[in-house]
């Protein structure tokens, strides 16, 4: 049984009494299991954060369904197999980090000791101890971020709901959070990741949907779809002549000299084994072969826009 | 009942950390001041001037803090999205409703409570003074009095902005305390052939609630009777009114999308 399932799920926003309405996710249907970290990738306005505000009943979809640890939206739920990580940090400004954490333990039902234990475990945890007492307005985007992760783990949640956790944050941070994901999925528990930050979705994700303008345009591991990216070699030559250089460069879709090497892309396999053999025919010494790793970003980007 | 209570506290904390409170607080107890010295002055009077004085400046205080206060406090969770975490922990929208409200009222309650001990103080140590028990019972009127404006404040804020709420809610207040003449204003008008607005006026007269019924100030100072006010009928009216109030709010909100 899948922990989070969503079928047929639609939201058209209606703006006002003129507006028109927005088409802000179509028919969208997901499957995630246990212990997987899923990545729910999209550009600005995709409609990440819509779907997400269903799953939370924030807002109410216009068609469709979803089940989140077995259990239909609008049935009664364990709230607290739930995590939460709001997109910006939308949390009261007058108080305390602990306070805040206390706050939202208590609201969630756990008890007096229960509550003051979790919440000074996570303080540690996210590294804010040292503002355990600042009130969050005075925090810095990052010190806010952190303190909203704490408060999504407060009741050791099954499913974790996470709007661009990393946004905001520095490397360090960033590699903190990544960590403590980790270790979450350690612990069987899942996942689900919005973002935009590619980089951060390539470490951590299991399975990646990537979303625009509300329709879904591809479903994968990321391994799968990084394979079908990954075409391109990498040659470098070294003691080359002026007229093979030339004969290499046509040969290849880009070259580059540096520091007596010439660097030329070969736009795949059967291209770079023409390359290879020109080169020992032509007297040059192969210095080095790689394969292009590709990289989400760039098939995000490819994909996105070839649909725009 | 654990999350109506939470974010109850929580609402009490957030109102009294609020800048606005204090300029309240400020503004009420320079009226507290002003009323003993004008007392030291007016000899033979004192009793009156304190009386009078410090029941309006509890009167003013409670209903700029409902006021104030009150109106932002839906109307900005909804703006900061703070509701989408509350929502998140499994609160419903009547249990985040009701804890707004009664948050709200616990700040007012408090707050008028502690004024009116400070004026009872003041009756029992000034010189020419005295404490009697209409006093306490004006107080005791006044809070179900704000608990409906408490209501209304509400009730403005989950839809609509804090300055227009606050505008909103004050003139309930003052429509509230001229309800009586609203209606005499209703007949005069018919009377001129001015139906449509005659039933406008009457209208609001019936959908309004009358405050002054919890208004004994007059009372109180000229040491007239109050009997005609001891009954249970107003405290229970303003309960069934807030009730109401409270029914159409949770209601309104239980099926918005938030943005
Ligand atoms: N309350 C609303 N009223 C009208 N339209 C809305 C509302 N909320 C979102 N939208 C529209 O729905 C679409 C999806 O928005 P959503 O916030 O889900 O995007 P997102 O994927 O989270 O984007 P981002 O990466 O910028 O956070 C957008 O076109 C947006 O303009
Ligand atoms: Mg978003």
């Amino acid at each position: 049984m899948a922990i989070l399932s969503i079928r047929g799920l639609s939201k058209t926003y209606s703006t006002g009494f003129w507006g028109k309405p927005v088409l802000a996710l179509d028919n969208l249907n997901l499957e995630v299991e246990q212990g997987e970290i899923f990545g729910f990738l999209g550009p600005n306005g995709a409609g990440k954060t819509t779907t997400i505000k269903i799953l939370l009943r924030i807002i109410y979809p216009t068609k469709g369904t979803a089940f989140l640890l077995g259990r239909e939206l609008g049935e009664a739920i364990q709230h607290r197999q739930i995590g939460y990580m709001p997109e910006n940090p939308y949390f009261y400004r007058f108080l305390t980090g602990y306070e805040f954490l206390l706050f939202y333990g208590r609201l969630s039902g756990l008890h007096y000791r229960e509550r003051r234990q979790r919440a000074e475990e996570l303080l540690d945890m996210v590294g804010m101890r040292h503002a355990r007492d600042i009130r969050l307005g005075n925090y810095s985007k990052g010190m806010v971020t952190r303190i909203g992760l704490a408060q999504a783990l407060l009741t050791n949640p099954q499913l974790l709901l996470m709007d661009e956790p990393m946004s905001g944050l520095d490397p360090i941070g960033r590699r903190e959070i990544r960590n403590i994901i980790m270790h979450l999925k350690e612990e069987n528990r899942t996942i689900f990741f919005c973002s935009h930050i590619l980089a951060d979705v390539e470490l951590i994700c299991d399975r990646v949907m990537i979303l625009n303008k509300g329709k879904v345009i591809r479903t994968g591991t990321v391994g799968e779809i990084l394979r079908e990216e990954t075409t391109a070699v990498r040659v470098s030559v070294s003691k080359y002549t002026p007229a093979l250089m030339e004969q290499l460069k046509a040969m290849a879709v880009d070259a580059r000299e540096s520091g007596g090497l010439l660097h030329l892309r070969a736009k795949d396999a059967e291209a770079a084994n023409h390359i290879l053999s020109a080169c020992i025919q032509g007297g040059g010494a192969i210095h080095e072969v790689t394969a292009e790793r590709g990289n989400l970003e760039d098939y995000f980007v490819r994909e996105v826009s070839s649909v725009e | 009942m654990n999350e109506i209570l939470t974010i109850a506290l929580n609402t009490h904390k957030e109102a009294i950390r609020n800048k606005v409170f204090y300029i309240i607080l400020l503004f009420v107890l320079l009226l507290l001041a002003s009323s003993i010295l004008l007392a030291t002055l007016a000899l033979g009077e004192q009793d009156r001037i304190v009386k009078h004085l410090g029941l309006s400046a509890i009167n003013v205080f409670g209903l700029l803090l409902a006021a104030f206060v009150g109106v932002s406090l839906v109307h900005e969770e909804l703006e900061k999205r703070t509701i989408y975490t509350i929502i998140a922990t499994g609160v419903s929208r009547t249990q985040f409703i009701l804890g707004k409200f009664f948050g709200l009222l616990l700040t007012v309650v408090t707050n008028v409570v502690v004024m009116g001990i400070i004026l009872c103080i003041l009756l029992v140590v000034m010189p020419g003074c005295s404490l009697k028990p209409s006093v306490i019972y004006a107080i005791f009127l006044f809070l179900f009095e704000m608990m409906v404006i408490t209501a209304i404040a509400v009730l403005f804020s989950s839809f609509s902005t804090p300055v227009l709420s606050a505008a909103l809610t004050l003139m309930c207040y003052v429509i509230g305390h001229l309800s009586e003449d609203l209606l005499e204003f209703a007949k005069r008008v018919a009377e001129q052939g001015n139906v449509i607005l005659s039933y406008v006026l009457t209208g609001v007269y019936y959908i309004l609630p009358n405050l002054e019924i919890y208004n004994i100030k007059n009372q109180v100072v000229y040491q007239e009777s109050i009997a005609p006010f001891l009954t249970w009928k107003y405290p229970a009216l303003a309960i069934l009114y807030s009730g109401i109030l409270l029914f159409i709010t949770a209601f309104s909100f239980s099926r918005r999308d938030f943005k």
